[in-house]
């Protein structure tokens, strides 16, 4: 029977070395390359790949855009999740915002975190919670589908049966929405909030794309 | 008492920006190592602080390069501050090395906290989506109660029927359920160094952040 397959994905800055240690350490079938720079500027990165006849591919983020950069890593990794893989992800190469949207997308996707700047440090983090799985669905439609900020005088006068109340109860307790007061009481998303429906509408941007 | 934590590197402002937009902050707890340009920006921050009547509180990164102190260090300190009853409005993780950086995005998935990246030209806030890692969820009580077994043993090699005698459990039970923390890359079955046949359980130094959760 074969066996579960294995990706790693690894950042990458100009050391070729900072990948090395994940590549040798950790299993891989199919290895993801995550940079902010064209890779011809590292061609010899490439070559050494070659040379050692890894299969990998290149994925290209823009460093100026760390949810942006998280989305496109997790999109890759959720692609093999999907099919049955287990990912890892090994953020010791490149930049300081390359490693943070790697691990962002890993705890997104529940992989496994793993670092080599000073000796082995593996974080298995099992199913971590990112927005994918903590927000519950019914919670994440309210936030994409709703106009913001939304005034308490339209809610308070839901019937008892509009689950919406309730709903952005439980969208306050996780700190996500917040009353804010004037001539008129608004409820608002919180900076959190802003953040998670950024990343739904951006996922959401991002599966239309390949469509 | 409103608190906001910060990772600080070279320059004040990738965490003076938090300090601007946070509302009701009372306190400011900046991790930094002894680099001089760190404590330059340290100095910076403080003086800003002094000016908006904010207490501010240093945590030394003895090792700024470490992800796993890193993350021991900064977590620990986020539960002081709970068990002090301080509300953590943010955490701002813009500064300080990347190791550093990193360490702080894994806390606040860890602790539920909201996070904050500055960007490095704009110096705009970016929040970032994170919501809380729930281990209790996924770990049960029993492959709890292995692992801190193991943890705590774990200068000595031990196989799996060592480990039954050692806690005096069934060797099948312990088999299923270091089968099921494998398979969820928790922990690993090696080769014993002095005895080839023998397969011994080995653990990484991250368990420990694990299994301090609830």
């Amino acid at each position: 029977m074969e066996g579960r397959r294995d990706l790693l994905v690894s950042t990458i800055g100009k050391e070729v070395g900072d990948i090395v240690a994940g590549i040798r350490s950790l299993p891989h079938d199919d290895l993801v390359l995550v940079t902010d720079a064209a890779m011809d500027e590292n061609a010899y990165v490439l070559a050494f790949l070659r040379r050692l006849g890894i299969h990998h591919e290149v994925l290209l983020v823009d460093p100026s855009d760390i949810t942006g950069s998280a989305l496109l890593i997790e999109r890759k990794v959720q692609d093999h999740l999907d099919r049955g893989w287990r990912a890892r992800v090994d953020i010791t190469g490149g930049g300081k915002l390359l490693s943070d949207a790697a691990m962002l997308a890993a705890l997104s996707t529940g992989s496994e975190i793993c670092c080599f700047e000073m000796g082995a440090r593996r974080f298995p983090l099992l199913t971590a919670m990112g927005v994918r799985e903590a927000l519950p669905k019914d919670l994440a439609d309210v936030l994409r589908s709703h106009e913001w900020p939304m005034p308490l005088g339209d809610i308070q006068g839901k019937g008892k049966d509009d689950p919406l109340p309730v709903m952005l109860r439980r969208m306050k307790q996780m700190d996500l929405v917040q009353m804010e007061g004037g001539d008129e009481m608004l409820i608002c998303l919180t900076k959190r909030g802003k953040a998670c429906m950024d990343w739904i509408r951006r996922t959401k941007e991002l599966s239309g794309s390949s469509e | 008492m409103v608190a906001i934590l910060g990772t600080l590197g070279f320059r004040a402002n990738s965490l003076l920006p938090t300090l601007e937009s946070t509302p009701g902050v009372d306190k400011v707890v900046v991790f930094c190592n002894d680099h001089p340009r760190a404590l330059e920006a340290l100095t910076d921050v403080q003086k800003v602080c002094s000016i908006m009547g904010i207490q501010i509180d240093r945590v030394a990164m003895p090792d700024a390069f470490d992800l796993l102190q890193a993350a021991k260090a900064m977590r620990q300190q986020v539960q002081h501050l709970k068990k002090e009853g301080q509300e953590i409005a943010v955490f701002n993780i813009a500064g300080g090395t990347k190791m550093m950086s990193a360490a702080a995005l894994l806390v606040c998935a860890m602790e539920g906290l909201n996070s904050v990246y500055v960007h490095d030209e704009t110096y705009h806030e970016i929040p970032l989506p994170l919501l809380k890692v729930d281990y209790s969820q996924l770990l049960t009580k029993a492959q709890k109660e292995i692992l801190t077994y193991i943890w705590t043993n774990r200068a000595k090699p031990m196989t799996q029927v060592d480990i039954a005698l050692g806690m005096g459990k069934h060797k099948a039970t312990i088999n299923h359920h270091i089968q099921m923390l494998e398979g969820k890359n928790i922990l690993h079955l090696v080769e014993d160094p002095s005895d080839r046949r023998r397969k011994v359980v080995k653990v990484d130094d991250a368990l420990e952040l694990m299994l301090e959760m609830d």
